[in-house]
Order: C-alpha cells, then structure tokens, then sequence
C-alpha cells in the first residue's frame, strides 16, 4: 500500500468526509490520518464545520402556516390560472398577444387545460380564513421580538380567494350575456412600419399619469382613465423591446393604481413583480403578456366595483392604441366606427368633461370620410390628444 | 405514490394531489428557502411562491430530472428574485430573532459552542452565492453532488470544487473568529 502525502489528503478531504472517496482510498487515508497529526488537526477542524454547520437552527413558523399552505398555494394558482383564462377568452380577442402554453414532453399544454378542477380535499371547501396583523414566531421568549409579517403576506391569499370568486362570477356573466363585449386595445393589430415605441413617443405624456392632486371625486374618477392609457402605452414599449421607457411607465402606472379610489392592491404587487422580473431577465416579450393579463384582471375587478371607472380604464387603454393608429396611419383601425361609438357612448354615460364628447363626435365625423390623408390624420390626433389631455 | 404520478394527477384536475405534495415537501422547501433569505417573513413567503411557481409550470415537468430537482431549481430561482428585488444579498445573514433563538434552544450546552454556531451562521451568510447554496443543498438538504449540479446547471467537478472552497472558507472564519491573538 503506497502511503499517501499531506497534500494529497489535503486535496481530497473533504471528499473523505463526505464519503466520496472508493473504500480502498479511504483505507489509505484513514491510515495517513491515524500518523498524521498536521492533517488529522485539519481533518478535525472541517468535521467540526460540518458538524457545527448541521446543528444550526432555523425558526419555524406556526403550525397554522403549515396547514394552511396547501389551501393557500391552490387558491392562488387558481386566481392566477382564472386571469390567464380571462385574459385568453374574452377582452382582446385574443389577438393582442399569444397566447400562454406550457410544454408537456413534447405536447403543448394550454393553461386552460387545468383550469378546470376537482377538489379532493373536503377540508379545503369549509376552510375559513384568519387575518392577523402578526403571526407569533414559534418558541419567541419573553426577551425576543415578534417576527412581523407585513399584511400584504397574510392579504394576498384573502386576495386571491376573493379574485377567484370575482373571476369566476365574470366568466359566469361573459357566458350568460353579451354584457362582456369589451375592446380594451388592438396594438398588435396596427400595421406600421415603425414601431409601437416609435409611434408611443410621439404622443403627449398623459398631464398628470399617476399624480391626481386635489383628489375631487372627477379626478380620482379621471386617474382610471390614466392607469388604462399606461397600462397600454407600457405594453407597446414592452412589445418593442424598450426596457427603460417600459420601467418608466411601470413605475408610473404602479403610482396611478396607488392613488385608486380603491387601490387594487395584488395588481399594485403584480406590477412591482413584474419589475423584479426585468431586472433579473429582460423579458419584454412575457412583459406585454403579463400587462395584457394584468389589464384584464384589472378591468374585471373595476366593472364589478364601478361601472364609470371601468368605462374610464377602458377608454384610456383603448384610445392610447387608437392614437397609435393614428400615428401609424392605419386606416383601417381607425375607421373602427362600432368601437368609438362605443367609447363615445361610454363617456357620456361616465359624465365626461364636454370637450371630450366634442372631439369624440369630430373623430367620428372624419374618420367617415372616403379617403384619409394627412391633413384629416392630424385632425383626428389633435381630438385624440385633446380627450387624453382632458382626462388624464 | 411518486411525485410526477402525483403531478400528473395535479395536472389531470386532482387538488388534493397539491396537497400531498406541498406537504411532503414543505418543510424541506421551507428550511431551505430560509436558509438562503435569512428570515421567518420572506423564508414563508417565498416557499409559498416556490410552490406556486411549481404548479403553475407543472404541466413543463418532463421527468428528464428528478422531482426534488426541478422543486430545488423553482427555489433557487424565487430566492434569487427576492434578493435582486430587494438589493440586499450581501446583507442577507442572520436576523437579531436567529440568533436569540439559537442561544435560547441551546442554553444548556456549552456557551462556546454556541457562539462558534453564530460566527459560522455568520459566515456561511457571507459566502460567495454560489458556494453558500451549494453548502447547504449538500449540508442541509443532503442532496448529492449530481443532484446539486443539475439543480445549478453545473457540473460535478464545478459544484464539488465549489463545496470543498465553502468549506475551507468556513474552517478558516471558524478559526479566526474563535482564537482571536489577545491584545497585547
């Protein structure tokens, strides 16, 4: 048996402590260890690492976490599961973006697949939720501070429960009536040579996006005009691939859905997620997915509140990406005469400054004339801008 | 049953199947989780989106790796959005809560001990991301080296050199922290 060296043994150690080594290269270190007292004391010192490594504790959560994780973790699946399906069945026709599928060996799995379930856990259905401001930290002593998780932390799973319920009322009323008829944008319909970027810069800045000071009700009512334009203007800046204006609006957008008269708070958090996601991986393409979803969970929550502040989300959203085809000069997106009445008719029953109703009528008066030239697209921008720079 | 038997019944519309396997994994997920964020608040938030993640992309589970594989890669990955999001790896260690939980579990052992237990939480805290998540795959939720490597996308030599590096750089923290030269 040829003896081992220092160095050898100081190589492979810890491949000797993790027992990685063949048995016969173990028999060999066990004898350069048992004379050795240079690597013996080297050998001691890593064990006692590990060793020490193992014992080092970590605090638990209670127990109620524990059995409530199943439930929560389902429920929010499903909530997210619910705006996926919305988002791919209804509001945009499904055309704005494509549509999400998962790869399954080979198939391709659509989220729709799994949409609808079964519960097989009864405890599940009677289950009632417990808001608390703190959970207690398990074995806290007297000397110890409470661990405090933040309400969003105990909220979103009530959040997603109640998502769940609202979701799934709307796929109710979108199968039973022809209630759920809504155009919120059609960018990636626009035919342009430029891009959506391109075209998006060219239109005024919103005059307060996010920042309603005064806070009279027509304001706070007028902030859902903003946050549908924003959303959409983020989406065209995602579509292009522009991450610094696309963080830009983000941000913007995440202020409007702050100073909501009811903030919408899971879509706030989605928002900042979705932020966290382009600093790690500068996906802008899953970004104007996600914001398509987004929009569209946003619009659902809104039409069940308010039926003013969804026509108002829906109006900004819509005509952000109808002075896109202005700019792009598509005639035919802006001839869509069915959907400005609709918008028309939308903001007069919302109770509109009149000078939005007046550019509405201007806009639908010249967009019925034979051919369209330049002169008739920059009339019908300046109406466009004048209704954003009244309502947003 | 086994996990992709029990995900493809998830996938085929069962919920309790979501149930059996958070359960048989939670703990693991939690601990590990933890260990890597170094708090009870976002250690329990992000296994909750570990697990989401999961089930949202189940149907993406091919079985070319293992199970605990994929989980570990779902985990690592949220892990590291928390600390991006949060701009604040390097702070990332022990909170004031650990640390008083660690002496109070162990006010009957010897007090030295105790306190080379916190220099080495310490320093595995302040290891190199890479060698800190593969100490504790390896320390802690006991995978193998293989294991490890298809969890970080790596190789074996990769991870193990990676570990061996942990390990010495915890020796030596270890060390220096416990026999300090007295002043003179």
């Amino acid at each position: 048996m040829n003896p081992l060296r220092c160095d050898e043994v100081k190589n492979s150690l810890i491949d000797y402590l993790e027992f990685e080594l063949p048995l016969t290269r173990r028999e060999h270190f066990y004898e350069h260890l048992s004379h050795c007292a240079i690597c013996r004391v080297m050998h001691d010192d890593l064990q006692q690492v590990l060793t020490e490594a193992k014992k080092i504790e970590i605090i638990e959560p209670p127990q109620s976490y524990w059995d409530e994780l199943p439930e929560n973790i389902l429920k929010e699946v499903k909530s997210l599961r619910s705006s996926e399906s919305l988002a791919s069945t209804n509001v945009d026709e499904g055309t704005d973006t494509p549509r999400s599928t998962l790869s399954d060996g080979g198939k391709v799995v659509a989220f729709t697949r799994i949409n609808r379930r079964v519960s097989g856990v009864k405890d599940f259905e009677n289950h009632e939720y417990k808001v608390q401001q703190t959970v207690p930290v398990a074995h806290v002593s007297k000397n110890k501070k409470s661990v405090p998780i933040s309400w969003p932390k105990i909220a979103l799973p009530v959040a997603a429960a109640v998502l769940v319920g609202i979701t799934a009322m709307f796929a109710f009323m979108e199968k039973e009536s022809t209630l759920f008829q809504d155009h919120i944008g059609f960018q990636a319909k626009i035919q342009s040579d430029q891009s959506l970027a391109q075209l998006a810069q060219k239109l005024s800045p919103l005059s307060q996006p996010g920042n309603q000071l005064g806070f009279t009700s027509q304001q706070v009512l007028f902030n859902e005009f903003s946050i549908g334009s924003l959303f959409s203007e983020a989406k065209a800046y995602a579509n292009s691939g522009q991450l610094v204006l696309l963080n830009t609006h983000l941000e913007l957008l995440k202020t409007a859905l702050k100073n909501d008269a009811n903030p919408q708070y899971k879509i706030i958090r989605s928002v900042g997620q979705l932020q966290q996601q382009l600093i790690i991986q500068d996906n802008t393409a899953e970004a104007s997915q996600v914001l398509m979803n987004l929009l569209n969970e946003y619009v659902s929550l809104v039409k069940g509140q308010d039926r003013q502040r969804y026509e108002l989300v829906k109006a900004g959203a819509w005509l952000f990406d109808y002075a896109l085809a202005v700019l792009a000069k598509d005639d035919t997106r802006i001839r869509q005469s069915d959907q400005l009445s609709s918008i028309a008719d939308a903001l007069r029953s919302s109770k509109v400054p009149p000078g939005v109703n007046k550019s509405l009528k201007e806009i639908q008066a010249v967009v019925q004339q034979p051919t369209l030239t330049n002169r008739e697209y920059q009339e019908i921008l300046k109406e466009v801008e004048n209704i954003r720079s009244l309502l947003g | 049953m086994d996990d992709k038997t029990l995900l493809e019944r998830y996938i085929n519309g069962d919920d309790a199947a979501l149930t059996y396997i958070v359960k048989r994994y939670q703990k693991d997920v939690y601990r590990f989780v933890y260990r890597q964020v170094g708090n009870e608040a976002d250690a329990a938030d992000v296994t909750q989106k570990v697990f989401v993640n999961l089930f949202l992309k189940a149907g993406q589970f091919k079985g070319t790796s293992s199970f605990k594989t994929w989980l570990y890669q779902i985990a690592v990955n949220q892990c590291k959005n928390l600390f991006r999001s949060n701009d604040r790896r390097r702070e990332h260690g022990v909170d004031d809560n650990a640390r008083e939980f660690i002496l109070e579990d162990n006010k009957f052992e010897d007090v030295f001990s105790v306190e080379k237990r916190r220099i080495l939480q310490e320093a595995i805290s302040n290891l190199p991301a890479k060698q800190r998540l593969t100490m504790q795959l390896r320390v802690y939720q006991e995978c193998t080296f293989a294991e490890i490597a298809d969890i970080m996308s790596s190789s074996i030599g990769t991870v193990k050199a990676s570990y061996h590096q942990a390990v010495i750089s915890l020796t030596k923290s270890l060390k220096e922290e416990s026999y300090e030269p007295a002043q003179m």
